[in-house]
């Protein structure tokens, strides 16, 4: 049979051969030494200027971190990291305060217009060519390295009093907000990489959507590594007051070294009674090259806090770069009828490993939360679904649907599921389902008898496959998705 | 980076001690077993495997190891076995977990069956029985396996000529007479020539609760054979570690179907290694537990052939604080292409403090297959209860009614692939077991 034409373009674009963000930018950077000290936590904290509690916690985490054990329960393998080979800071030199993008180091703002992020407020408003006065804005924090370089729309979010900055000029104006909300969703000792992120976090985003706020644009982050040997440690903040709502979207890329990278971030969301927070990822760091060398290992924590009643937050998340995924967006389903959701496609192909899922845990009574996850995987990747349910003994009511299924492209790849179901509450109702397979005969020669080529039906299969999931995402990040999730089905097709 | 000293239990010291005794010099599958013990000790909740089912927390003293029968006793037995004696069965009787070939029905065993005592078959040593015995690879990490080889007494080794069809049914009896709780070991095997056709029933008696068993079943069913399996657990065991490991050639079938009804912590396992093509694994079962009963259910299946079908169905009625644990596991190894694998756990909560823990597992390497699992959990839905009780019945009938049904799908397939003569008693058998279950349920 002939390679599936449309999916293979697709995927040339994203494969891991022909990574497309894979540039490098020669901008100079200003770099902590090498290796973890508390030195150098304190040198981060010296850059940021932040108040000594910061420092203090810091280096608790630091403390703690020293006497935990890497996580090897994971499906994924790798070679020990040495986190004594690791920039924990590095910065672009010209960004010490820019007041305007004026000031910002061009060669910078290049990376960016590759990326295709608009970080000029007029562009934006401008819009492309044919655009109307309704497209929808985007108001971005851009994340080079270890800082962030600017943030784009302030001054109108701030007409409707959102707070959305980095978390360093957060510590700096709104001090009592951080100090109150960091750590309180992931705890400092959560795990071994959230602890070490509670270290030597370096940027991240923070946001603050105050009481009956509808946030009157999508917020995004765009997160970019640049320096060799360096890891990246963000932190991202968010929280929606009583009855806000919230769409934050998050986009990675790096560019392609032999070396393997590290990327653990700590993402916490706090939603109060009636708030909402939508938080969409399309991930698509460097995922190594076709033999496997390089790529970004991508440890990540998220994590939910429904601490009000009938709050709602969904993760929908688009896997398909990092050598290594190790991620679980989580929810706490505290506040009595809170929801939480799960949306994941996670595609994986050459020689990456995704471990990635979800925890769902019951705590309010009458909640509901919904897992929707596709994994596909091809080459001689592994794709493996981790999740958790949880229904606490007094989380009376409560309902999960759990849907995963797996895609199994080539002969060579492997697909996994290992969901955790506990129910400790009769009232409960959960229900998990599972399937993994190939695209059917039986679907194949429905589509080709009804005069589709084998190719457009394989290409209807996949999308139909990823539909419910895409349908989630944000219209600005599913047309973005779609271009990612082509997958490549020569090793089965072709 | 830490360095932890393990602090033994009094439960693993005493195990440890009973290991180290010399009266079990002679058993060669001990040293294995006693090392991997003795350095592990009791597997807890942060081995994975044993995440839900922490024996060193549910384990806090060993028993002693069950003595010698006394005459009286024996006396008893040998009446109780005369009583109810049926055919079309044939007892083999396992007695304070020794094989007792004096009190089995050894006169009417067909001539391609083989009946050895474990005893016998571990001082022969053979190299192939010795490989039955070590059972699949899937299996060799496992603690509880371990634990039984270092302490295993004694056991029965059945095997069946090739093309042999046996129209009577295998009874393995366990049989335990001490008046107070003691621990046994013991371990058998089934060795199914080509083509070979056997049923085997299991059941367990003793006079009072509280004893503590592993128990290992190991199978070999050789191309083109069938073996049926069929267990009732309805004695009131403090610890009961059973685990079934069987490697299945080409084109045969082989269904095991369990119903657990009492034991305070019950756990069955099965390793099962499909090896050659175009066979059919069917795992059924039925969990009915109450008050504080702990029943664990962990299946590791592994599809290393083509055009295997394997099928995992398991019920658990969950009452008073009593707590159940699915962990099913498929794994489709690379090249293992067609394979069709479905599992699906269904629990119904019937009280407050019940609970469930499933873990459905796939670890597929193969495209070409369709797996897929299914769990789900929940109250007993009240539009039938309404509907029952709308026709006349009172609650406690319709809730019973809709269990039974519930459950009877799984015992439904008791029958289907050897055990086709027996199956109607056996399935009345386990049907007046759930109803007892139930009465018991009605009276508290």
């Amino acid at each position: 049979m002939a390679a599936v034409q449309e999916t293979v373009d697709q995927v040339r674009a994203i494969d891991v051969d022909q990574y497309k963000y894979g540039f490098t930018s020669d901008i100079a950077s200003d770099m902590a030494p090498i290796g973890l000290s508390e030195d150098v936590i304190r040198f981060i904290s010296a850059k940021k200027n932040e108040p000594q509690w910061m420092l203090d916690w810091r280096l608790d985490a630091y403390a703690r971190w020293l006497t935990m054990d890497e996580p090897e329960w994971a499906k994924v393998h790798y070679p020990k990291i040495n986190f004594q080979d690791i920039y924990y800071y590095a910065a672009p030199k010209t960004t010490a305060g820019p007041k305007s993008l004026d000031e910002v180091d061009p060669e910078l703002l290049k990376v960016y217009e590759k990326l295709g992020i608009p970080l000029r407020e007029q562009e934006i408003l401008a819009g492309v060519e044919g655009a109307s006065l309704e497209t929808p804005r985007v108001a971005v924090d851009a994340v080079f390295d270890s800082v962030s370089v600017v943030t784009t729309f302030r001054a109108e979010l701030a007409k409707h009093g959102v707070i959305f900055c980095s978390i360093s000029e957060a510590l700096q104006e709104h001090p009592e907000l951080v100090r109150k909300y960091i750590g309180s969703v992931v705890p400092v000792t959560d795990n071994y990489y959230a602890t070490l992120n509670s270290a030597v976090f370096t940027d991240g985003s923070f946001v603050y959507i105050p009481e009956g706020v509808r946030c009157p644009m999508e917020l995004s982050t765009y997160f970019r590594i640049n320096e060799k040997k360096t890891g990246q440690f963000e932190r991202t903040l968010i929280i929606a007051e009583k009855g806000a709502y919230v769409s934050y979207l998050e986009g990675c890329t790096a560019p392609m070294r032999d070396e393997n990278q590290l990327h653990a971030a700590v993402v916490e969301l706090v939603a109060m009674d009636d708030a909402e927070i939508k938080y969409s990822t399309v991930q698509n760091w460097y995922p190594g090259d076709k033999d496997g060398k390089g790529g970004i290992y991508n440890f990540v924590t998220k994590r939910g806090d429904c601490r009000g009643a009938r709050s709602k937050i969904s993760w929908t998340q688009v896997e398909t770069g990092s050598a290594i995924t190790w991620k679980y967006p989580s929810c706490i389903l505290r506040g009595d009828e809170s929801q939480g959701e799960f949306y994941s496609i996670a595609v994986s192909n050459g020689y990456q490993q995704v471990d990635s899922g979800t925890k769902m845990i019951h705590l309010g009574k009458n909640t509901s939360s919904r897992i929707i996850s596709k994994g596909i995987s091809a080459g001689h990747s592994n794709n493996t679904y981790r999740g958790l349910v949880s229904i606490n003994k007094r989380a009376t009511n409560a309902r999960n649907f759990t849907n995963c299924d797996s895609l199994l492209v080539g002969e060579t790849c492997g697909a996994h599921t290992v969901p955790y179901i506990e129910t400790r509450n009769s009232s409960a109702i959960v229900e998990h389902e599972a399937t993994t397979s190939k695209i059917s005969e039986d679907q194949l020669f429905y589509c080709v008898s009804r005069g589709l080529s084998s190719e457009e039906a394989v290409a209807l299969i996949v999308n139909g496959f990823v539909r419910d999931v895409i349908q989630q995402l944000p219209m600005e990040f599913a047309v973005e998705a779609q271009k990612l999730i082509g997958i490549s089905l020569e090793g089965s097709v072709g | 980076m830490t360095n932890v000293t393990r602090i033994k239990t009094d439960a693993e010291q005493t195990l440890e001690q009973q290991i180290l005794s010399p009266s079990l010099a002679g058993n060669p599958l001990r040293a294995a077993g006693r090392d991997v013990f003795v350095g592990k000790g009791l597997p807890h909740r942060r081995v994975e495997e044993y995440k839900y089912t922490d024996l060193k927390a549910l384990m806090r003293k060993a028993n002693p190891v069950a003595g010698e029968t006394t005459p009286q006793a024996l006396a008893s037995v040998v009446e109780t076995l005369r009583a109810t004696a049926r055919a079309g069965e044939i007892r083999l009787v396992i007695l304070d977990g020794l094989f007792r070939a004096d009190l089995s029905d050894l006169a009417v065993l067909p001539a391609a069956v083989t009946v050895t005592s474990l005893r016998d078959v571990l001082a022969k040593g053979a190299a192939d029985t010795m490989a039955v015995l070590a059972g699949p690879a899937i299996a060799t990490d496992d603690p509880v396996i371990s634990l039984n080889a270092a302490l295993v007494s004694d056991g029965v080794v059945i095997e069946v000529a090739a093309g042999a069809m046996i129209a009577d049914a295998l009874h393995l009896v366990h049989i335990v007479t001490s008046a107070t709780p003691v621990s046994l070991h013991t371990r058998s095997a089934v060795i199914l020539g080509a083509g070979a056709s056997l049923g085997l029933i299991e059941s367990y008696q003793s006079t009072v609760p509280g004893h503590q068993r592993t128990d290992v079943l190991n199978v070999v069913v050789g191309d083109g054979a069938r073996f049926e399996h069929a267990v009732a657990k309805s004695d009131a065991s403090a610890i009961d570690l059973a685990t079934i490991t069987a490697v299945i050639g080409a084109d045969a079938k082989l269904q095991s179907f369990a119903l657990v009804t009492a034991g305070d912590v019950t756990r069955r396992q099965h390793f099962v290694r499909m090896e050659g093509n175009h066979s059919v694994l069917s795992l059924k079962g039925a969990n009915l537990l109450n008050g504080r009963m702990h029943a664990d259910t962990t299946l590791v299946v592994e599809h290393d052939s083509l055009h295997c079908e394997s099928r995992e169905l398991y019920r658990s009625v969950i009452d008073g604080e009593a707590h159940g644990v699915f962990q099913g596991k498929v794994i489709v190894r690379p090249g293992a292409q067609k394979t069709d694998g479905k599992m699906a756990s269904n629990a119904l909560l019937l009280s407050e403090s019940a609970e469930m823990h499933n873990k459905p597992e796939l670890e597929i390497y193969a495209d070409d297959v369709a797996c897929g699992h299914g769990a789900t959990c929940g109250e007993i839905d009240e539009g039938p209860i309404f509907y029952l009780m709308s026709r006349g019945l009172p609650r406690p009938q319709a809730e019973a009614l809709l269990i039974q049904s519930f459950v009877g799908e799984v015992v439904d397939s008791v029958g289907d692939v050897a055990l086709g003569d027996h199956a109607e008693a056996l399935r009345d058998g386990f049907t007046s077991a759930i109803e007892a279950w139930l009465a018991q349920r009605g009276a508290s």
